[in-house]
């Protein structure tokens, strides 16, 4: 578990000569444990924000800080940090289980008992042995998501997990974040598109809007949630005012 | 089935080969009849002479192309590896690329006489480069977005280049190879005509020497068996590593 504390974060791209911030002086704290769903319009920087958290991209300025048992850290070192991208980039020449644990393969001799729990918790066991273009799109997504639950991270980030999914496996998938989340100590970051994903699934809503927070949203109700009520619709309805306004 | 397919055109050939030697269409200084050259081909198999030639030819493909490969495969990978480096091997490479081995072989033999080295050195120049390239176009193909998850999860360079790399460019290097052993096979049999004491290229510029059509045909045949023969080994032998890439699996031509 770490929370996350971001400091006028910034970020520059140059493309061609034109440069401009895909996000501009970001101030925001991720609490431990939580769990923070990051939504806005496509190119809002949603993805770069996450690329950043887990160091794939250099910052332009600011700050990111982790905050791990109370006490601050600049590295990312004694800290894990996971990703689920928004492909499930998984390795075409291993087995659905030896992707699960692929993050440990410099470390670890066997596999561990580990990912036989993640296949049978994300309903893959039957396909184990199989390799990456054997398997739906569903089961690839979530055999990316065992690997980055495999790893163990004190953050996991993903990245429209489920944007490519259809409705009903998008809905099985999202009933497994919940449970996962209530049962696993851990610091979710969720970037999606999907406002009602967003509710369902987070504490907070972040809505992202050219690089900047435009608001911050507490979503203060239990678990699991159920999109229908009129608590749920008023805070889905809250959001959307604020992507288009 | 699809063997037996393949077998037709061959057996019509011959055919056409037997019926046109019985009648006396073509003279057998020319062309000897199949019978003759069955013959041939049994002598030359009881009396040893064809094993021992057989024996020097793939001694040396097998010895040139593994020079080749202990060349080829380090260099590929370190270029493709160090991308800016790439820049001072380029115009080289290319050069060298477009000369055929053979063109090389009267050189060669004055160098370093027409003993083994210059054969050596054909091979070594013929199966360099489609490892080389195979080799480097993997390193170069391997998908950044694989690159990254290994990133992602703190992988050291190392690391990366043993689990996501080279995996990822195991195909190409067999590609490369496969290629590789067959072009050595090709340019071998043309440095053994042009210069040599032995092998099967050898046994074909003796026999024109002899007038012995026949030992020419039983050559001939040799070479093309046992480069379909090597070449249907190696796939058998690395098909079974790269399972994985299911749609070129059918594209190899060996089913
Ligand atoms: N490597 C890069 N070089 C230049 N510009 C980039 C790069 N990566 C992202 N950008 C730009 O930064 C902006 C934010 O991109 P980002 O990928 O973070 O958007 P996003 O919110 O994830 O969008 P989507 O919902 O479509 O995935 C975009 O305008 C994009 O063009
Ligand atoms: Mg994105």
């Amino acid at each position: 578990m770490a929370g996350v504390r971001i400091t006028g974060l910034s970020k520059r791209y140059v493309i061609g000569k034109e440069a401009f911030f895909a996000l501009e002086k970001m101030n925001l704290f991720i609490e431990d444990g939580s769990f923070t769903a990051i939504v806005g319009k496509s190119g809002c920087g949603k993805t770069t924000l996450l690329r950043l958290l887990c160091g794939l991209e250099e910052k332009t300025s600011g700050d990111i800080k982790f905050i791990n048992r109370g006490s601050e850290s600049n590295g990312s070192d004694e800290m894990r940090i996971g990703i689920m991208f928004q492909e499930p980039r998984l390795m075409p020449w291993l087995t659905i289980r030896e992707n699960i644990a692929f993050s440990l393969f410099p470390k670890q001799k066997e596999i561990k008992k580990d990912a036989d729990r993640h296949l049978q918790t994300l309903g893959l066991e039957l396909f184990k042995d199989a390799y990456p273009w054997q398997i739906s799109g569903g089961m690839a997504q979530r055999t990316a998501l065992g690997r980055a639950l495999y790893y163990d991270p004190d953050i996991i980030l993903m990245d429209e997990p489920f944007g490519a999914l259809d409705y009903f496996t998008r809905k099985k998938l999202q009933n497994e974040m919940v449970s996962l989340f209530l049962n696993q100590k851990k610091t979710f970051v969720f970037v999606t598109h999907d406002i009602e994903e967003a509710v369902y699934l987070s504490e907070k809503v972040i809505v992202l809007e050219a690089g900047r927070i435009v608001q911050e949203l507490p979503v203060e109700l239990p678990y699991p949630r159920k999109t229908n009520s009129p608590e749920f619709l008023n805070i889905t309805e809250g959001i959307y005012k604020a992507i288009i306004a | 089935m699809r063997f037996l397919k393949g077998l037709l055109i061959p057996f019509v050939v011959l055919a056409i080969w037997y019926t046109g030697s019985k009648s006396g269409i073509w003279n057998s200084f020319i062309l000897p009849s199949p019978v003759q050259t069955f013959e041939t081909g049994q002598y030359l198999i009881t009396s040893g002479i064809l094993l021992k030639h057989v024996l020097i030819s793939l001694y040396r493909v097998f010895a040139g192309f593994a020079l080749a490969f202990l060349l080829a495969f380090p260099l590929g990978i370190i270029l493709g590896m160090k991308r800016q480096l790439i820049d001072y091997f380029e115009l080289i490479i290319e050069f060298v690329r477009h000369v055929p081995p053979l063109a090389t072989v009267p050189m060669l033999i004055l160098w370093f006489g027409i003993g083994e080295i210059s054969k050596l050195v054909v091979i070594v120049l013929a199966s360099f480069f489609p490892i080389f390239l195979n080799t480097l176009d993997g390193v170069l193909r391997c998908d950044e977005h694989l690159l990254e998850v290994g990133e992602s999860f703190g992988f050291a360079a190392r690391d990366r280049f043993k689990y996501i790399i080279f995996p990822a460019t195991f195909p190409y290097i067999l590609m490369g190879m496969r290629l590789g052993l067959g072009y050595s096979w090709r340019a071998l049999i043309g440095a053994e005509i042009i210069a040599a004491t032995a092998g099967i290229g050898y046994m074909i510029l003796d026999a024109e020497l002899l007038s012995r059509p026949d030992i020419m045909i039983v050559g001939i045949l040799t070479i093309g068996i046992l480069g379909t023969l090597i070449d249907f080994v190696f796939f058998r032998i690395t098909n079974v590593f790269v399972i994985w890439k299911e749609g070129e699996k059918t594209q190899n031509g060996w089913g």
